[in-house]
């Protein structure tokens, strides 16, 4: 209230006669939008977490081609993995073995090795902006 | 090299994926000087049978983060592939 009676007192100090209801009406004005800015100042959403997990949200990157460009940091994609679970995304990447030869070396069933490793894998493709169906995810 | 990407659904075994890794590999993570690279043995023995190498013979994840590394996997698994020509 004092920064809308302010901002009426500075409006009106170079008018010569003004009534007492304009001045009341310029002033509901200035309150009104005094009141609407702080509204939008605290609405702002804020999002506690990472970069990471924001991604994982969004379906589709912004521009494939800058995601092939831009480096992958792997060791942040990567950082909470399981052993196993890098041992076959390496033995799938390195070797190229087939999922359920890994599976069979780490004694799970591929159906559950996939789905263990789904959370790295999902990462791996917003990163590289390659979406479920191998297809490259461009700008909309 | 065949596209997947473009045309193809990605396959149960995320060829695709591991494919776009690949290339990006090989484009963003140059290592000239070989540093932190597994010795040649240890890469052809992760090719041959995985199962026998472990994460820390890999030095972890560095052949994500390599591109010698991955080029040297290639043509291991290549020379693989031409003594057996049914492996993937």
């Amino acid at each position: 209230m004092e920064s809308a009676i302010a901002q009426t007192h500075e409006y009106l100090a170079d008018r010569l006669q003004v009534t007492v209801d304009e001045a009341r009406k310029i002033l509901n004005l200035h309150y009104r939008n005094g009141v609407r800015r702080h509204k939008r100042v605290n609405s702002r959403l804020v999002l506690r977490g990472t970069g990471i997990e924001l991604e994982s949200l969004a379906p589709f990157p912004i521009s494939s081609a800058d995601r092939v460009d831009a480096h992958l940091d792997v060791d942040t994609v990567l950082r909470d993995t399981l052993a196993d679970l890098r041992y076959a995304l390496l033995a799938r990447y390195g070797a190229r073995r087939r999922w359920d030869e890994v599976a069979a070396e780490l004694s799970r069933s591929k159906d559950s090795l996939r789905m263990a490793s789904k959370r790295e894998l999902d990462r791996l493709r917003s990163k590289l902006g390659t979406n479920k169906n191998g297809s490259k995810s461009g700008p909309r | 090299m065949v596209n997947f990407q473009d045309f193809l659904e990605d396959d149960d075994n995320d060829t695709a994926l591991f494919e776009r890794l690949q290339e990006q590999v090989l484009k963003n993570c140059p290592n000239p000087e070989r540093v932190g690279c597994p010795s040649h043995a240890t890469l052809e023995a992760f090719v041959e049978s995985p199962a026998g190498v472990t994460l820390e013979d890999l030095n972890e994840l560095h052949i994500l983060k390599c591109a010698e590394c991955t080029r040297d996997l290639i043509e291991l698994r290549r020379k693989r592939e031409s003594r057996n020509p049914d492996t993937i």
